[in-house]
């Protein structure tokens, strides 16, 4: 019975789609994808890469009522979005539970293939399931087109059961037939939790839970209607030439005493404007005593608490910077907004003086290399050969961590996306005093280098030793990073090394920059800095 | 009402063919083997994943220890099962989160739980029988990192018919070459923009069969003998293969039939 009133819907819909595609429109929006309502209140779910990058949203809602949509929260991990159009009257689907979705279970796709005006049914099975990374997906026989993307998946019971994402892509380049993916609609729960009164209790219990049984002959007949009057048509307009993270001005945080100046765009998409040496000297000081001003108040707060700062640690206050580089190299792209609760930092690189009190105290191990740790002129030095988990072993002796890759980075550029902890300048990267010139294993004594001091007075972060943070390594963590206080990957083979050496060129001397290595490693350039939470 | 006659219409020849005499037999008895459900795929991928991490960090451990097997001059290296066992559960906590010792009360399926139970046992007896070749004065010991790996993975697909391998595009022992969905997987990871540590998994309708490619990264103690220069030959007699720190080196590959 329900395969046959739902093949019936098929052949109308498709005859009608085709006699649709002789009078296309031609809107200000273009055709993007499909989406399905998933709360009457006008919640639309659909699939991320639809609304990326689009500078306007419009959702076209059964009967061909369009509206501007807002996007409401986005999972780019898993190829997912939500919607928010101002709409009444809509009728949402009911969801169903992916985990009981079975192989070889029959399946209706419905969407807007080529943004056409006619929706469209195909029916299909669950093929398989496939995983690439975090994302799991069904792989779906059925007849799926550009358009489909975002639009939903239905079992049989008429629930939601998916949102279409891509097709199965070959290194040949062939797009095969009947190999598209859906992504189980179990993901979008974090999402659909944003939504105030979200009925999760429905979630499985079929379309006509809420309705009652009605008769038999017309229940498949009114599920062919329903599953159509949930889903939407979407259209974008969207600017190519933008970046998919389009960044606010850097220093529009901070309070300008001269609201005249206008902020230079620092950093972005590797078009620095040619601002004047002495101006952008200028600027940067002035951030930079805005930053005192802000440490140096948050630093009285707590001290009319009766907090007194940790020994050899400085504060960084709560906030956002910019994080990343579009003109570094691929890793630090893009460059995006990141807040930071606060925290407290090391103002030095642990030094070989204070690991020898964690050695003899019995709680560490000693370094691999013990050369330069063993030398008593070098006491003062950042201890060196140590791996990443002799460093994370140190930081939680007296009560400390390692600092998260972000916290490194903020520290060390401050807000307004620098290049270097001094500024801008390359010459002061050049002109930096030669490995030659130094001690006999290649470092300084800590906190002599007054030049690359941070904005926030944390000494040493670039030119030293490459510091080991706490995260993992991923090239691709920007484009998924979380916004607020990130810890990095869950999982990886590498850890991430933060700060360039003396020895290294400009580039890796910038606060962007991104090392890494095997966390079973230790070097004579590698050594680490402890952080504390703020509260 | 059209409809209502089509599906009688349907039901009789359905009937027919399955050569049924009586009317009433309900429709899902035309498919009695029901799909494999979501969740159960969940469960078995998160069991694969863990077995190659498992697998894995045992090659890890074994690799770390590889300047210590080659020492000229001492007999007993002191490689002890217990030290064994104490670096790998550091490597496997490390690297999945998971602690063997309270493997128990860990957020993992109950059959996944007999089965790293089972690696572990396999892999403690892998080293228990190579003692020997550990414990005399060698300049290069036989228990490097690939082999360990192909025993570990041969005992235990004996004991549990499940199947693990290390295999690569271009592998130094042929019984490691890729089938087709492994070389699929390997071609992928292969290009330099692949996401890493991203597996790659599938189960199909047809098959019924999970399969796993966990992708593997060239380490700083892996460019000894797979490193630069390209061509000369490592301690094990081959030529080094020329690959780069960080780069993909091949996969472990896990095949669980699922049973229905």
């Amino acid at each position: 019975m329900k395969r046959l009133a739902l093949s019936i819907g098929c052949v109308v819909v498709w005859t009608g789609a085709v006699l649709a595609a002789e009078r296309l429109p031609v809107p200000a929006e273009r055709p993007s994808g499909s989406g399905v309502i998933v709360h009457s209140d006008g919640y639309v779910l659909t699939a991320h890469h639809v609304v990326a990058n689009a500078r306007r949203v419009v959702v076209v809602t059964p009967g061909e009522y369009r509206a501007a949509a807002i996007v409401v929260s986005t999972d780019p991990e898993h190829d997912l979005a939500l919607l928010k159009v101002e709409t009444v009257g809509l009728t949402e689907a009911t969801l169903g539970h992916a985990g009981g979705v079975r192989l070889d279970q029959e399946v209706v796709a419905v969407g807007f293939p080529f943004g056409l005006r006619e929706v469209s049914m195909a029916r299909g099975r669950i093929a398989a399931v496939r995983t690439k990374g975090v994302q799991r997906v069904f792989q779906v026989d059925a007849a799926i087109n550009p358009g489909n993307s975002g639009g939903p998946l239905f079992n049989t019971q008429g629930e939601l059961i998916g949102i279409l994402t891509t097709k199965f892509s070959h290194p040949s380049g062939i797009v095969p037939e009947g190999m598209a993916f859906a992504v189980p609609v179990s993901y979008a729960t974090p999402m659909l939790a944003n939504i105030e009164d979200f009925d999760f209790t429905m979630v499985g219990r079929g379309h006509n839970a809420k309705k009652g049984k009605k008769g038999k002959g017309t229940e498949q007949e009114s599920l062919a209607a329903m599953v159509v009057r949930t889903t939407v048509r979407i259209e974008t307009a969207r600017s190519m030439d933008v970046p998919p993270t389009v960044m606010p001005s850097p220093a529009d945080s901070v309070k300008r005493p001269d609201p005249a100046g206008s902020p230079p765009t620092q950093g972005q998409a590797g078009t620095r404007p040619p601002v004047p040496p002495a101006a952008d000297h200028a600027l940067v000081q002035q951030v930079n005593e805005q930053l005192k001003v802000a440490q140096q108040e948050q630093l009285q707060r707590l001290a009319q608490q009766g907090i007194a700062p940790p020994e050899g640690m400085v504060l960084i206050p709560a906030g956002e910077f910019a994080m990343g580089a579009e003109d570094g190299l691929p890793d630090t792209r893009p460059m995006h907004r990141v807040y930071l609760s606060t925290y407290w930092l090391d103002r030095h690189e642990v030094t070989n003086r204070q690991y020898r009190q964690c050695v003899e105290s019995g709680g560490c191990a000693p370094p691999k290399d013990q050369s330069a740790y063993e030398d008593p002129t070098l006491a003062d030095h950042p201890v060196t050969n140590v791996t990443w988990a002799q460093a994370r072993h140190y930081c939680g002796w007296p009560g400390k961590r390692l600092p998260t890759e972000a916290e490194w980075e903020k520290a060390a550029r401050g807000i307004d996306g620098r290049l270097y902890p001094w500024g801008n300048s390359d010459e002061v990267a050049k002109a930096r005093p030669r490995p030659a010139e130094r001690t006999k294993n290649g470092t300084a004594p800590v906190g002599t280098m007054d030049f690359a001091r941070s904005p926030y007075g944390v000494a040493d972060l670039v030119m030293n030793v490459s510091e080991w943070v706490n995260d993992w390594y991923a090239e691709d963590f920007y484009r998924s990073s979380p916004g607020r206080d990130p810890q990095g990957p869950a999982r990886g083979s590498f850890r991430v090394l933060r700060g360039g050496e003396l020895s290294d060129r400009p580039l890796e001397l910038r606060a962007s920059y991104r090392g890494w290595d095997d966390m079973t490693y230790w070097g004579p350039s590698l050594g680490f800095r402890c952080a504390q939470d703020g509260s | 009402m059209a409809s209502r006659l089509r599906w009688v219409a349907a039901a009789a020849v359905l009937a027919a063919m399955q050569g049924s005499v009586g009317e009433s037999a309900p429709p899902e008895r035309a498919r009695p083997d029901a799909g494999i459900a979501f969740q159960t795929i969940l469960d078995v991928e998160q069991t694969a994943r863990l077995l190659a991490i498992l697998l894995d960090s045992g090659r890890s451990v074994i690799n770390e220890n590889q300047p210590l097997f080659d020492d000229p001059v001492k007999v007993d290296k002191g490689f002890t099962l217990e030290a064994f066992q104490r670096q790998l559960a550091d490597m496997f906590r490390i690297r999945s989160g998971i602690d063997l010792a309270e493997l128990d009360s860990a957020r993992v399926p109950a059959a996944g739980k007999k089965w790293l139970k089972e690696l572990l046992e396999v892999s403690k007896d892998v080293v228990k029988d190579a003692q020997p070749d550990i414990n005399r004065p060698a300049t290069q010991s036989n228990l490097i990192p690939a082999v360990f790996g192909s025993r570990v993975a041969g005992r235990f697909t004996e004991r549990t018919g499940i199947r693990m391998k290390q295999t690569a595009l271009i592998p130094r022992n042929p019984a490691n070459a890729p089938d087709a969905v492994e070389r699929l997987s390997l071609e992928m990871f292969a290009v330099p923009d692949y996401p890493r540590e991203k597996a790659m998994s599938e189960v199909t309708a047809k098959s019924g069969i999970f399969r796993l490619m966990f992708p593997l990264y060239m380490t700083r103690q892996c460019l000894a003998c797979h490193g630069e220069p390209k061509g000369t030959l490592d301690k094990t007699g081959y030529p080094r293969e020329g690959l780069k720190l960080g780069q993909n080196a091949g996969a472990i590959s896990v095949v669980i039939p699922i049973s229905r």
